[in-house]
């Protein structure tokens, strides 16, 4: 008797797992290697390592996890659809460009001085990936656990990689408490879920029709669910880690981290909501929650930028902004699931919610472009493990390293929304996507919010362009010629911000189109 | 029968809950949260999970309970060294959400029929898989809550994750040795070759 013949699913889906298991095995090998690198040497043999496991894992994923209807692989505990492809593509972008930022690490005119272990590094940062991957895939609540799990536990880690500064030790307790805690909410959510469901699967919720006397049940679970995802993208009122954990961490794995976290959270969130949102779990009264959630946050992050002097904690707010703006698409994804919306059951209300899927995808695209290019930047300029800790140290930067600051430059008009930039591209179609379910409110205030937002990302690029660099900072110390790796990461990040946001159809010359695979993920998903 | 047993094992639970979060001395805190841990064995047990009764038994209410009494042993913290009380406001703020979030949870599982203990959820498990035409795992077949059943769900419709979690564990052991290692082993192997120190 065949040992497998009693497997619920077909030997040939086990190759779905490649783009998923491929990080994983190069995490070991990176972990393995750094044992023969010199200590004091720079990292690019790992840098190379992280870069041909994403590239394979990339080119695994767009060629296995294709079809416009979403397949289901190893008996329903994935599916995989254009959208994942596109989302699986922004991670192993941002996992790429931050392994070889960091490549010199600690470099400089004397000997290495950094506290970074850079092996385990680059293993987490794959071994995060791997779970960013499965968790973008996710059909089944046990494998959408486990994923978040296994991104979160390498992040933590990460956050407090750096074991000279007690700001980063204070940055990853913190993480992990409160990530921790919210594990237990995403946990308690999934459990009341299954008691009113009856499935673990997300396809198997979203058909089911829920018992009326069951709603309530299924309604605080996929709250108490909520609560957890919205800790993960940094969402006002679960916000309050970010700004520490942005700062405490070393740059390259703040760069890791607001771009692989935030896509795979995003694209989790999204399969999850798409499931409770047919099961009919989440009310109307939901929907106008998370509406507010989109508002307060827009507000809070926009705000709280205005009066940062840290890049990194500039960022941070910046990033928890992004999250509000993303959250306008999901909030629109979610309308054509509300029976009270005044246009309920019209073609034009579901096209718009699958344009807010489509726009998502493409948003999370851009933004991980632009946001690994600015973190890029960062480390581009860190100086034997001293990092970049004021806007004002960037001073000048445009005359002693105009590389590096047209490359920022690129990276936070993108961020701002500037045409000509991803950034544009994806939110308009976010916004479009809102108007056309009805929240014109939601986009008007995300736009006033856009044009505030201009005023603290223009600020670093007048420092950078237009004051003279102050005696000692980084911008001052000529930049070193031997960065060629992340000299590489700057210049491929603007490339694709540029790119993504005049040209998106050119990636069709690489053999997947891009705007392509968000349609086709969002009319799989919806 | 076994509704009463569960709401006389949910009482000792909760009880034993409230009591580890308002001890101060933590070795109390934990001893009951041991209670509490076991008492969720026997609820499993109540609902013919043997195995999973087993495993919370031996991992949650041994292994990890044995852990936590090791590292308050070993921190062995002065009351001095624990941090003043919360103010009484926030403590109450905080009584005040629990029992917002309490109402809520008995609001939203108040409405449900009663769980059938005799053969919790198995039945619409199988008329699903029924439904959508898959192939039918052994799973139903044997004994439910066995260690076979358990298994067989294990690497048959769980394989993913249960892959998965190698590389989660993976994870975990490459962050302790990155976290443990003793900073600036190399910033000092670096000094004492030029012989200047950090700059």
């Amino acid at each position: 008797m065949d040992p497998l013949a009693n497997l619920p699913f077909a030997k040939g889906d086990v190759a779905l797992l490649a783009p998923i298991a491929i990080p994983a095995l190069f995490g070991l090998v990176a972990l393995l290697l750094d044992l023969a690198l010199d200590p004091r040497g720079s990292k690019t043999p790992l840098a190379l390592v992280n870069a041909l496991g994403c590239a394979l894992a990339g080119f695994a994923a767009v060629v296995l996890w294709k079809g416009d209807t979403g397949t289901v692989g190893l008996g329903g505990a994935m599916v995989a659809s254009g959208l994942s492809t596109g989302l699986a593509l922004a991670i192993l972008l941002g996992t790429t460009l931050m392994g070889f930022a960091t490549a010199h690490h600690g470099t400089g005119a004397g000997p290495v001085r950094t506290t970074l272990a850079h092996g385990e590094l680059y293993g987490l940062m794959l071994f995060g990936t791997s779970g960013m991957l499965a968790l973008v895939v996710a059909n089944d609540l046990v494998t959408f656990f486990v994923a978040i799990e296994t991104l979160s536990i390498s992040v933590y880690a990460l956050t407090g990689a750096d074991r000279r500064l007690a700001r980063s030790a204070e940055g990853a307790m913190k993480y992990f408490v409160l990530g921790a805690f919210s594990s237990g909410f995403l946990l308690y959510g999934m459990s009341l879920l299954y008691g009113a469901g009856h499935t673990l699967r997300l396809d198997q919720l979203a058909l089911s029709t829920l018992d009326p006397s069951l709603r309530p049940m299924a309604t605080t679970g996929t709250v108490l669910l909520l609560v957890g995802l919205l800790f993960k993208v940094g969402a006002v009122p679960f916000h309050a880690w970010v700004p520490d954990a942005y700062e405490g961490a070393p740059g390259v794995v703040t760069g890791y981290m607001s771009v692989g976290v935030k896509v795979a959270a995003f694209g989790g969130a999204l399969l999850v909501l798409e499931a409770v949102g047919r099961s009919g779990a989440l009310s109307t009264a939901g929907i106008w929650g998370l509406w507010a959630v989109a508002a307060i946050t827009i507000i809070a992050g926009n705000a709280g930028a205005l009066t940062q002097r840290n890049p990194r904690r500039l960022l941070a707010y910046s990033g928890i902004a992004h999250t509000g703006y993303l959250l306008v698409g999901v909030v629109a994804m979610l309308r054509c699931f509300d029976e009270y919306h005044p246009a309920a059951d019209s073609g034009d209300l579901l096209l718009a919610s699958k344009d807010a899927v489509a726009g998502v995808g493409y948003y999370l695209l851009g933004y991980a472009a632009a946001n690994a290019g600015a973190f890029a930047v960062l480390c581009h300029l860190e100086r034997g493990g001293e990092e970049v800790e004021r806007v004002s140290d960037l001073a000048g930067l445009a005359r002693t390293s105009p590389g590096a600051a047209v490359a920022m430059t690129v990276s936070l008009v993108s961020l701002a929304g500037i045409p000509g930039t991803a950034g544009f591209l994806g939110k308009l179609w976010v916004f479009r996507a809102g108007v056309g379910t009805g929240d014109v409110g939601l986009v008007v205030l995300a736009l006033l919010a856009s044009a505030v937002s201009l005023y603290y990302y223009l600020y670093v690029v007048v420092v950078m362009f237009m004051h003279e660099p102050l005696p000692g900072s980084a911008a001052a110390v000529a930049a070193e010629p031997r960065r060629w790796a992340s000299r590489l990461a700057m210049g491929a990040a603007a490339t694709a911000t540029v790119v993504l946001g005049v040209w998106p159809n050119i990636t069709r010359l690489l053999g997947v189109d891009l705007l392509e695979l968000m349609s086709d993920g969002a009319e799989a998903l919806l | 029968m076994p509704a009463l047993l569960v709401l006389l094992l949910g009482a000792v639970m909760v009880f034993a809950g409230a009591v580890t979060v308002t001890r101060r001395n933590p070795i109390h805190a934990v001893l009951a949260m041991l209670v509490s841990l076991s008492g969720a064995g026997l609820l499993m047990l109540a609902l013919h999970s043997h195995f999973l009764a087993a495993m919370q038994i031996l991992l949650y209410a041994g292994a990890i309970m044995v852990l936590f009494t090791f590292v308050i042993m070993l921190l062995s913290l002065k009351e001095s060294e624990m941090g003043p009380e919360p103010a009484s406001r926030k403590k109450w703020l905080a009584a005040a959400a629990a029992i917002l979030l309490l109402y809520v949870l008995a609001y939203s599982l108040s409405a449900r029929e009663p769980v059938q203990f005799q053969q919790p959820f198995l039945d619409a498990e199988v008329a699903a898989r029924e439904a959508s035409d898959g192939p039918l795992p052994r799973a139903q077949q044997v004994g439910f809550g066995s260690t076979e059943h358990f298994g067989r769900f294990l690497y048959t419709d769980y394989a993913l994750p249960f892959e998965l979690i190698t590389v989660l564990v993976m994870a975990a052991v490459a962050a302790v040795i990155m976290l443990a290692r003793r900073p600036d082993r190399h910033s000092l192997e670096a000094t004492k070759l030029t012989g200047g120190g950090p700059a």
